[in-house]
């Protein structure tokens, strides 16, 4: 039990917080962001499995001495890889919701994405890092599981983009910027190998959040307000 | 009182796009993107597969895990559970057969650089074992691995235990050996990778530097854990035996030197272990049952007179309970009388 708080703690309190922040006069999706959650579990494996099919059966290792190959590693594996089975588990989601001609609006989708972002990172903390030492597991929910919240944001920021202008292109736009960004979060370190780890991935997962929580703070809390903002626009 | 806003989403237009186009967008993306990362993956597969040498990155000493089917790619490391069930009769076999390393991690399933690490240090810990290196060449070496990771810690540590195991072993009597050992073995199990073996070192560890309540807690999780029931095991059988000795935990210890002959293949080249016997009663002098275990190897291999000057060793002692006394005597009479 303690050990899955320890995995859990931050994307409970990230998620806490964000309901906190914007449902005032509406209760949130709860329903339909348990299916959110259990899309970011799901999305969990195939990643786990391209991750290990890169180390295992190309050059292309995360961990590798070569800095090219490591690159790639992380580039494909995670940042392409990850971040495509989070956002095609929150677009399945979505699609559910819309053949069900359900809208969620784009709070909800905003939050459904970083729910599924949460989810992810837990799962992994729970399945690919259990073996981390506490403080290190701390320190992941002070930094990879806000990173994947942030991530998150993005794709629901893009998503709503798309659901906005009808068209997929800006879905595109948000996996490959969430491909680099995460890329970035993994290979800053050794990119700059004389500064402070701490230091970048700090300042990053910092900056990230707070965008993040700048376009969530800007999304309209109804369903019927954003549809008001969106036939004005 | 709150409304959920999904309870009356059906009303709203979603956006102001009809649900076709809607879900038109969502599956150009689901079609074509992981379209787009399985060209990708196969792309590399096809041009840049892994070199079955660089499995291993040092000199490929070991040949690439077996990958018979694509499960390999799922299996993480087991967790403690499946090791508990793997300790049963059934799963024995198994375990060694894939071979194990890490808690319970299987070699086909270690991380790449992981098992870089581990071979890198294997080779050095050889070659110094050898004498071919020395040991700080070979910690020179470690250290300058390229190789990253998480698992580059718990590497270090062991490397630094196995190194001073070597030293202990041959220099028992020095005090400032030996308490580095301990730190270092002690460090090693305190990692969530330790393994059988490292249990084992640091019950040696503590067991030698008198901290037989720690090294009880570390064998019991070493013969636990192990998974074969050859010589390996059998020594963590007799230090453990030696352990409830100091303890004392006399049935405990009656129970296990009755099957110690079974459990320890090499039990008449006495030569070998008796002098971790008496390196033990030098550390923990007052007890008696020390001294009864080595009365006991020594009749194993027919050294009566030196089986019965430990009895009586151990029959003079104060803290030698009521059990322990009853048996220590009925041994001795056996040796005056002859086997019944």
């Amino acid at each position: 039990m303690s050990f899955l708080l320890l995995c859990s703690w931050s994307s409970i309190v990230i998620f806490v917080w964000m309901v906190k922040r914007k449902y005032h006069w509406t209760a949130p999706p709860y329903v339909f962001l348990l299916i959110f959650a259990l899309a970011g579990v799901n999305s969990t494996f195939p990643a786990m499995v391209t991750n290990n099919f890169l180390g295992r059966e190309t050059i292309f290792y995360a961990f590798s001495p070569e800095l090219i190959e490591s690159f790639f590693g992380f580039f494909i594996g995670a940042g392409l890889g990850e971040e495509l089975f989070k956002l095609v588990g929150g677009l399945m989601v979505l699609l559910l919701l819309t053949l069900f001609r359900i809208d969620i609006g784009p709070a909800g989708r905003y939050l459904g994405f970083v729910v599924v972002g949460l989810a992810f990172a837990t799962a992994e903390n729970l399945f690919a890092y259990y073996w981390l030492e506490f403080w290190t597991m701390v320190h992941r929910g002070l930094l990879a599981v806000p990173f994947h919240a942030g991530m998150g944001m993005v794709h629901g920021y893009f998503v709503n983009m798309a659901w906005k202008r009808g068209s997929p292109v800006p879905i595109f736009i948000g996996y490959l910027a969430s491909a680099v960004l995460h890329t970035y979060y993994d290979v800053a370190t050794i990119l700059s190998p004389n500064v402070d780890p701490r230091l970048i991935l700090y300042t990053f997962v910092a900056t990230l959040m707070l965008w993040g929580l700048w376009q969530w703070y800007r999304i309209a809390e109804r369903v019927e307000m954003a549809a008001d903002e969106s036939t004005e626009q | 009182m709150s409304i959920s806003s999904t309870a009356r989403a059906g009303r709203t237009p979603p956006d102001g796009h009809t649900p076709f186009r809607l879900v038109l967008t969502i599956l150009c993306f689901l079609m074509l993107a992981p379209a787009l990362l399985l060209g990708i993956l196969w792309y590399v597969h096809m041009k840049y597969p892994k070199p079955q040498e660089d499995m291993m990155m040092f000199g490929g000493m070991q040949q690439a895990p077996p990958a018979p089917s694509w499960r390999r790619w799922l299996e993480p490391p087991r967790p403690p559970s499946q090791l508990r069930r793997q300790r049963s009769g059934k799963g024995e076999a198994n375990v060694l057969r894939e071979g194990v390393a890490g808690q319970g991690t299987v070699a086909g399933g270690m991380d790449p650089g992981h098992l870089a690490l581990r071979e890198l240090a294997e080779s050095q810990t050889i070659l110094v074992n050898q004498g071919e290196r020395s040991e700080q060449d070979a910690w020179e070496t470690f250290q300058q691995s390229s190789v990253r990771g998480p698992h580059r810690e718990y590497e270090q540590k062991r490397l630094r235990s196995r190194m001073l195991l070597m030293k202990f072993a041959d220099n028992e009597d020095d005090l400032a050996i030996l308490r580095e050992f301990r730190e270092a073995a002690v460090e090693v199990v305190e990692m969530p990778l330790a393994s059988f073996e490292e249990y084992y070192y640091a019950g040696v560890a503590t067991l030698f530097s008198g901290e037989d309540n720690l090294a009880r807690e570390y064998l019991t999780k070493a013969l636990d854990q192990w998974p074969a029931r050859g010589l390996g095991y059998a020594n963590v059988y007799f230090f453990m035996l030696l352990a409830k000795g100091i303890e004392p935990d006399t049935p405990t210890f009656f129970r296990m030197i009755a099957d110690f002959k079974e459990t320890y293949p090499n039990w008449m080249y006495i030569e070998t272990y008796m002098p971790d016997i008496e390196h033990l009663e030098r550390v923990y002098p007052h007890a008696p049952l020390i001294r009864a275990a080595r009365g006991y190897c020594y009749s194993l291999v027919y050294n009566d007179a030196a089986a019965r000057a430990a009895y009586q060793q151990a029959l003079a002692m104060s803290k030698l309970d009521h059990l322990g006394r009853q048996t220590i005597n009925g041994w001795l009479s056996q040796l005056e009388d002859g086997p019944s």
